[in-house]
Order: structure tokens, then sequence, then C-alpha cells
């Protein structure tokens, strides 16, 4: 059954204009979500990540701006509408999870008040039944004595707590799209994995899907359906997220992979396959493929042009000249 | 590395630039703060070479007459003697450049000695805390709490008023406020790792201080010190005006104005000349300081 | 085992913050942090300390070089006890133990140019002439993969992964025998913490170095550690050798810990430990074994009595009032 399509991105293209030159951020992004699915953005620092979300929710400011691209969502074009549709469309159909709840949640009101803000904002409901849904809400992302904890403000709450905090107000509009930017990766361990757990079962329930971005790439082998690897600004490997582990094309993708100590190898107090080189600095790009510098299969041509994001294997789009492990896709 | 050369090994930049030649960039982009530093430097330039810009006149010799006027008193510009004469016969425009020396000096100089005294009682009252700390910031306090200009007052009606004497009685009030932003500074900076990594060396706290602390304190102190030599150059400004700072013969621009009083409408000009002079000054002394303010935002560290 | 040399040893140490409240800013609490813990590494080995925020790892690491002062407890040096020592008895001691600290940004000085921040050690210490050590801080830049070329630039020009290999020169260039290594590569990205881990380990090789590594990262710690010891709260829980810990977590923490780490890989369903609540606060731990309110074999006895950290048998030690000599576990859902 063909699920349907949620949101499309289009070559998004969002620019810095700063006093030490042009950072091109996002520069040509393009995926595609469907309705339930759980998309992992994954990348390191620089590559456009956050910054694509912040995009989607029309929230970059100065001296960034987008300038080219498409973010079609529902049928209609994000970029077209007016602040104050925007407004309509933020926190009810698509809400937003921070990698630090403090700046989501304002210190000097409750939780309580602030969930039911949200909800009050976007749905036409008295305050006794915003009230009795956010305390809903508090016991179904998994806060306990949650009639008690609507009366305690942020600072009151451990990390965790906060986060679920957060995830409920995001959640309590019904939203069809929850973007997750680095919202674990400031907890620890322990929690990170309820929180991840909370995440699965919250989406489960409400089938809404889930742009999930974070560095980590096991946080991505864990919740996303498919995966979109980032470099730079530019979207350099997506697919499935079995084929981006088990068969990644992208020499970036499959490098990074190699070299991720794993809790399973022999091969401990070994030198790791590291990929040589460093992340671009945004004011001084390469010539060509972004990634030809830290490359072990670059050539002549990777240092001249850009190539193009093109399906190697069915439904594996890869931006390279030299896609690695092209066999037959596992199925 | 992989075709290193290109990236240059992930520099920012194809040439080194220190904190100091960034900082002097963004200035570069203040354009009220430029004119106000090239203003500053044409009104230095003049002070320094106050000498030759006379034109053979100095500020100390009683004129025996001019042409165009029928007492040397008084007299209106005219050749040779730009600004006039003032009420004792003397040229007034080497009077005023002369004089631009003395508020000048006494501006720097007093500025200057409140930054490094400033600097002194923050870095150890910062780094050290407890009681040292304490003892300090009440000292501080209680320094601050001292109506100032009475005290100036006060200060130099007692102590005879000669140039140095003025600036020492200025420089007294002028750390406190550099003493409390040092000691801001490192308060927090006491808390970054590099710091920590200074003492895990085994530095002594004498080389912390000096080496890593005062250096990351300088932008505020700088800010502070450039703002509050236009406070300077008018606190001299008022005393000599009233009669206290410096004392004739020696020409300042405070003095020249005390002089000029008597004289408002029947010599405007001896009055303008000085006033104007403090006044661009001082503005322009404000006008680059908040330049450098906005250029050594904290965004510069990366 | 029994033939290698203790480099450090580690004993019943404590290291309590004050909470200073009221209007004369006495200490109205204590944080916890280091809450009597007791180790000890032998020369030449990677020994980790894992553990999340509030355990208490990093608080041990300086501690034991002297950059908080001890509560109480002892750090053995050496065969020499410095708990006592002072800021000038510390100083010689400091070339040979040094600290390489997680933060690439905040860990130098933005002033001064590279080239002096790794002369800075040996221009304390008195070591050279100038020239001597212009030379020494170039091969010291060309060991950690850095260009020499760059000496004089400053560390904003540089990015994350050079700036610790910054970080590592200096702490490298006295030629030190033991170095804590704090979290050297959480805040580095991906890409880069391979390079720098690689660099760690060469230089354990080439330099003879023991390193305390403390990370919350499970997966690098297997990699670079010889031994491991997990902590919470301010509690060693289990020391154990690497490949016995991963393979044998005996401790219900260490247990949960493994199983809440995300795998690479699409293909592995975990059964996961899923810990309920949250971490206590240190300022104000659970009694008797701290790890008792999330624990889910916890019986009235763990409140009461805090387990001590025992001998199992092999180098393998575990605090739990439910893990016996020989490694018998007896624990049970209640």
């Amino acid at each position: 059954m063909e699920k349907e399509v949620l949101l499309e991105v289009k070559d998004l293209k969002t620019y810095f204009y700063t006093e030490d030159g042009v950072v091109r951020a996002v520069d040509g992004v393009s995926f595609t979500m469907h309705k339930g699915e759980v998309l992992g953005l994954v990348g390191e620092s620089g590559c456009g990540k956050s910054v694509t979300s912040l995009s989607i929710m029309r929230l970059v400011d100065a001296p960034g701006k987008i300038v080219g691209g498409q973010i079609i969502f529902k049928g209609e074009d994000l970029l077209k509408k007016s602040e104050e549709e925007m407004r309509k469309i933020r926190g009810s159909e698509i809400a937003m999870i921070f990698q630090e709840p403090m700046t989501a949640l304002n210190p000097v009101y409750t939780i309580g008040d602030q969930i039911m803000e949200a909800i009050l904002t976007h749905q036409d409901v008295s305050e006794e039944e915003a009230k009795k849904k956010t305390i809903e809400l508090l016991d179904l992302v998994g806060i306990p004595d949650p009639e008690k904890r609507f009366d305690e403000y942020p600072h009151e709450m451990s990390g965790g707590m906060r986060q679920r905090a957060m995830i409920a107000m995001a959640i309590s509009c019904n939203p069809d799209l929850l973007i997750s930017d680095e919202a674990t990766t400031a907890l620890d361990v322990t929690i990170q994995a309820q929180i991840l757990e909370l995440m699965k079962d919250l989406q489960r329930k409400i089938g809404m899907a889930i742009l999930f971005i974070t560095h980590d790439l096991a946080l991505v082998a864990e919740m996303a359906d498919s995966v979109a690897v980032t470099y730079t600004g530019r979207i350099v490997e997506y697919s499935d997220v079995r084929s981006v582990f088990k068969n990644s094309h992208h020499p970036y993708t499959y490098g990074l992979l190699q070299s991720i100590p794993s809790l399973l190898s022999e091969k401990t107090k070994e030198p790791l396959p590291a990929i040589e080189g460093m992340v671009p600095s945004p004011y001084r790009m390469p010539k060509g493929c972004h990634f030809n510098p830290r490359c072990p299969f670059a050539t002549d041509i990777c240092r001249k042009e850009m190539p193009e994001l093109k399906e190697v294997t069915p439904n594996h789009l890869v931006r390279c000249f030299h896609p690695v492990n092209v066999k037959e896709e596992v199925s | 590395m992989a075709n290193e050369d290109y990236v240059e090994g992930g520099m920012n930049t194809s040439e080194s630039y220190s904190y100091w030649r960034k900082v002097f960039q963004r200035l570069k982009k203040h354009k009220i703060a430029m004119v106000s530093l090239w203003v500053l430097v044409v009104i230095i330039l003049m002070a320094v070479f106050a000498k030759p810009l006379s034109f053979g006149n100095n500020p100390y010799s009683y004129i025996k007459s001019v042409p165009w006027a029928s007492r040397p008193e008084l007299a209106p510009p005219g050749p040779g003697h730009p600004l006039g004469l003032d009420s004792m016969g003397r040229d007034a425009w080497s009077r005023l450049l002369y004089g631009g020396r003395v508020s000048l000096a006494v501006g720097f100089i007093c500025s200057i000695v409140g930054a490094v005294v400033g600097l002194f009682f923050g870095l150890i009252s910062g780094y050290f805390g407890g009681i040292t700390d304490m003892l300090i910031m009440r000292f501080t306090d209680f320094m601050l709490s001292l109506p100032v200009l009475p005290l100036m007052i006060v200060l130099s009606a007692v102590i005879k008023g000669s140039l140095w004497t003025i600036i020492f009685i200025i420089s007294i009030f002028s750390w406190m406020g550099v003493a409390r932003l040092v000691r801001g500074e490192v308060l927090s900076l006491k808390e970054q790792e590099f710091t920590e990594a200074a003492r895990a060396i085994g530095e002594t706290p004498g080389r912390i201080m000096w080496i890593h602390l005062l250096p990351n304190s300088l932008a505020p102190v700088i800010v502070a010190s450039t703002l509050a030599i236009s406070g300077n150059i008018i606190y001299e400004a008022t005393l000599s005006f009233l009669g206290l700072g410096i004392r004739q013969p020696t020409p300042s621009w405070g003095n020249m104005l005390n002089g000029a009083q008597t004289f408002m409408l029947t010599a405007p000009w001896l009055m303008w000349w000085p006033g104007l002079a403090i006044f661009v000054t001082t503005l322009a002394f404000n006008f680059l300081g908040d330049g450098l303010r906005d250029a050594l935002d904290p965004r510069l560290y990366r | 085992m029994s033939d290698k040399k203790i480099i450090l040893e580690v004993k019943n140490l404590k290291k309590y913050f004050p909470v200073l409240g009221g209007v004369f800013s006495r200490p109205v609490a204590w944080v916890k942090a280091v809450d009597d813990v007791s180790f000890h590494i032998y020369e030449g080995e990677t020994f980790s300390l894992v553990g999340e925020s509030g355990s208490g790892k990093t608080t041990t690491g300086k501690t034991i070089l002297k950059l908080h002062e001890p509560t109480a407890g002892h750090i053995i040096f050496e065969g020499t006890d410095i708990s006592d020592y002072n800021a000038s008895q510390m100083r010689p001691l400091r070339r040979d133990m040094q600290i390489i600290f997680q933060d690439p940004y905040g860990s130098l000085n933005p002033r001064l140019p590279v080239g002096e921040i790794i002369r800075e050690p040996l221009v304390v210490h008195k070591i050279g002439t100038k020239k001597e050590q212009e030379e020494r801080v170039i091969e010291i830049m060309k060991l950690v993969g850095l260009r020499p070329e760059y000496l004089h630039r400053y560390p904003h020009e540089f990015s994350g992964g050079q700036r610790q290999r910054i970080g590592i020169a200096r702490a490298v260039v006295l030629n030190p025998k033991f170095i804590v290594a704090d979290e050297p590569v959480s805040a580095l990205d991906a890409s880069i913490q391979a390079q720098v881990l690689n660099l760690l380990l060469e230089l354990q090789q080439k330099l003879a170095l023991t390193y305390l590594f403390i990370a919350h990262n499970l997966a690098v710690v297997r990699h670079v550690s010889d031994r491991v010891g997990v902590m919470y709260l301010g509690h060693l829980m289990e020391v154990a050798d690497t490949k016995e810990l991963f393979d044998r977590p005996l401790h219900p923490y260490t247990q949960a810990l493994l199983s809440a780490i995300p795998i690479p890989d699409p293909d592995v369903k975990k059964e996961r430990i899923i810990l309920q609540g949250d971490i206590p606060s240190p300022i104000n731990p659970p009694s008797g074994c701290p790890f008792r309110t999330r624990c889910m074999y916890a019986k009235p006895i763990c409140a009461e009595k805090t387990p001590p950290l025992i001998d199992i048998g092999d180098g393998h030690y575990v605090a739990c009032h439910f893990v016996e000599k020989g490694g018998k576990t007896t624990y049970s859902k209640s």
C-alpha cells in the first residue's frame, strides 16, 4: 500500500550572509516523507541538518535566508505562506523538539500552563478540557504523578523529565510531523533509551511522521525507516535504513560506519580505519565534490565537478562518481 | 593527509590573523568610530606639534600690540593670531594648542593609571576570591560611593594644583569601574578549562594571571578606559574652570574657559574654541569607545 | 597480572562540594561527587572510568591530579601519597601527570599562539633554552599530526579535531608517565573521533603512557581500554578487565547501561533493560546503594547498607549485595 506523501522538500537552499563570507548551509537538499514514516537526517557539524529543519519551520533568522527550493507540506508550499499561516501550522501540524529543552520551555511558567497554552492556541476547547488533556498527555509521555507535575516549573525537573514535557507539548495537537533536532544528544545513555522508547511508542500510537535529526548513526539505525546522509549542505546518500547501513554506496557513509568503534568487534586497541582530513571550513569549500580531499577513491573528475544525486541501485540515491559496494541490493 | 593542500589542513583562512587584527577590521566598519579616530589623531598631532603650529607665538608672552586693534587685550582674530588674543594679551591659538597637551595628557594618563590599578585589583580579587576578594570589593564599593567631584574640588583646593597633582587626584577615582569589570571577567575565565590546564601544568598564580587571565580580560578594560578619557578631560576642565585645577599661566582648555567667562559678550570666540575643543574631543572618544565595544564583542571567540 | 607495576592507587577517595547558602554563604548541603572510591591503575595500561552525569568520573580524574583538593582518602602516585601535597610540592610531579580536556574550544587560551600553548609547560618547568624549547614544540606538533608551519596561528583558526591535537601536544610535551584523558573525543565529530583515538593509542605505544580514560561512550571505552570501572553517583559499581566486563557484566547497573547503548546496525534488535526514573541528584543520594531507586532487583537491605566493592575473582570487582565471590548472582525481581 503506497503511503501518502506528507512532506516533499525540493532543492532547498538556505544561505547565511556573514561578515566573513557566504555560508551555503543547505545547498540543494531534496527528500520526501510519507505519513507515519521516520526519516533519519544524519550528518556531522556543518552538514546543514539543523538548518534544514529550521527552514522547514520557517524559523531561519538573519543573517540566514532561504534562497531557493520548495517545501511542500500536505500539498502546499510552505515557503509561499505568510507568517500568519505558518504560525497556525507550527505547533499544531508540524512540531519540533530540541536538544536543550530549556529553549522551548519558558522558565517562568509551569509546564502545565505551557502545554495548556499550546493546546488553547490551536484548538477550540475550554480551559477545563485543555487542562484535562494536558494531564493525559503528561501521563502519556511517562511523567509520574501528572496532576502534581502540572504545577512544576521546568527548573524543578530533571533533564529527562523536561524532555518528556517538551514532547508532551509537541504532540499536544496531534501533529502530522514531528521534527526531533538532536533531542536526545544531551541526555545520558539510560535516559536516552527511555526517551527513544517513548518516541517509538508515541509514533505508533499517534501515527505521526518523525524527521529525526542527529549526528549519531546508531540512533538512526534504531529509529529510522529511511536515512538521508548529509555532508556540507547536501545529501550524499539516501535510501531505506538497511540499505544505507548494510550496503553503503557513498565513501563518506561507508568510511563513517567503518570508523565507529563497534561493540562487537574483536579488534580492540588497534587503529580504527579513520576518514582522513577534516570537514572543510564553510568559507573554503573544495571545488568539485566537497568530500574529495578526504576520499580515498577521488579522481580528477571528483576535483572538478559536483556529482548529482542519482539512483545507483533501486531506491538508493548516491551523490558520487565512484559509488562503492555496488552489487545486488540486499533484499 | 589527503589532498590537504586544498583545504590547507582545515585552516579557516589562508593567512594568520591575530585577535587584534580582527578587532581592527571590525572597527573599520564602524564609520563614526573611524571618523572619530582620525579626528583624535589630528587633535593629538596638533597638541604634539604645538610649537611649530604656533607660528612663532607662545602661550606665555604678552603681545605688546596688534595693528588691527586698539589694545592687545581681547584683540579679535587677525593675521598671525588666528584666534586673537586673550584678556592678558596672549595668543589664544597657541594657548589652545598647548592647552590641548594638558587636557589630553590628563585624559590619557589618568585613564591608563586607572586601567593598571583596576586590572591589578580586579585580577587579584577575582582569582583569589575569599577574604581578599571581599576586602578589595568592599574597598571598591566604598570608593564608588564617595562623591567624586566635591572631593576632587576639596583635594585640589588643599593640594597646590600642578599638572601632576591634578593627574594624581583624578586618578584616585578612576580605577573602580575597571576593577569591577576585570573581576567579573576573571570570575568567568577562572571556570574555563584553559585556566585549569594552566594549573595542571603547575603554573604559579602570578603567571596564570599575567599570561592567561589578563589578556582575556582586556576587552572591557579597553572600552571602559577609552570612554573614561572623556570623563577625565571633563573633570580637569571642570576643576580648572573653577580655578582649582591647572593654575595660570599654564593653559588648559578648562582654565581658558574660566578666563573667557567674563568676556562672553565682548569676545565670545575666546570661549567658543576651548569649549568646542573639549566637546569634540570628548565626543570623539565616546564614539571611539562605542566602536571598540562593538568590535571587541565576545562573538569573536570561536 | 601480579608482575605488573601499579602506577596509581586511589583509596577511599571522597570529594564533596559545598552548596553555599544563607546570608553568610555557609555550606547548607554537600554535593557528594566522589563518595568512597578505590581502585588502582597498572603502568602502561588504559583504565577507563565510565558513567553518566553525576557519576563523579570527571571529578575523580581531576581530584587525582589535585585540581580539586580531596575531601578525604588517599591518592598514591608511584608509591608516594600525594593527597596532602600543596601546590609547590605538586609542581615537580606535574611533569609526570597531565590532563587532556574534553572541550577543544575552552581548553586553549584564545590569546596565545598555538606554539606558545605547547611550549608553556617547558617554560614553567624551566626545561631547555628557548631554542631547544621551540625545537621540542615542532617535534611534538609533528608527533600529533599538526603542521609545524602553523605554530604562530591562534586556536580559533583550527578545527575542533586539530584543537584537540593541540591539547594532546600540550599534555605530552613534558613526556609524562600518566595522563588523565577527560572525555577526549566526546565533543568531536564522528569522522574525527577515530583519528584522535588512533592518535591516543599510537602515543601510548610510542611514549609508554598510562591513561585514565574518562568517557560515557561505552563503544569507545571498549575499544581503547584494558580495564574498566563503572561509576554511579560517586560510587564505583563494577571494575573488571574490558572483555570480562562486556561479556559478563554482573552489576545490574552495568547490565542496564550496556543494554541501553544504541548499535549502528538496523538488524540487531535489542532486548532492552529500560531503567525507570531519573538519575538522583548527588546532593541527596539514596541511602545504602545509590542505584537502588532504579534497580529492578532492589530489596530492603539495599536501602540499609551500602554494598562494598568486593573482589569476586580475577580482578573483577562488584558492589552489589546479590553478587558473591566467584561471580554467583543471587538477585531476583521483587
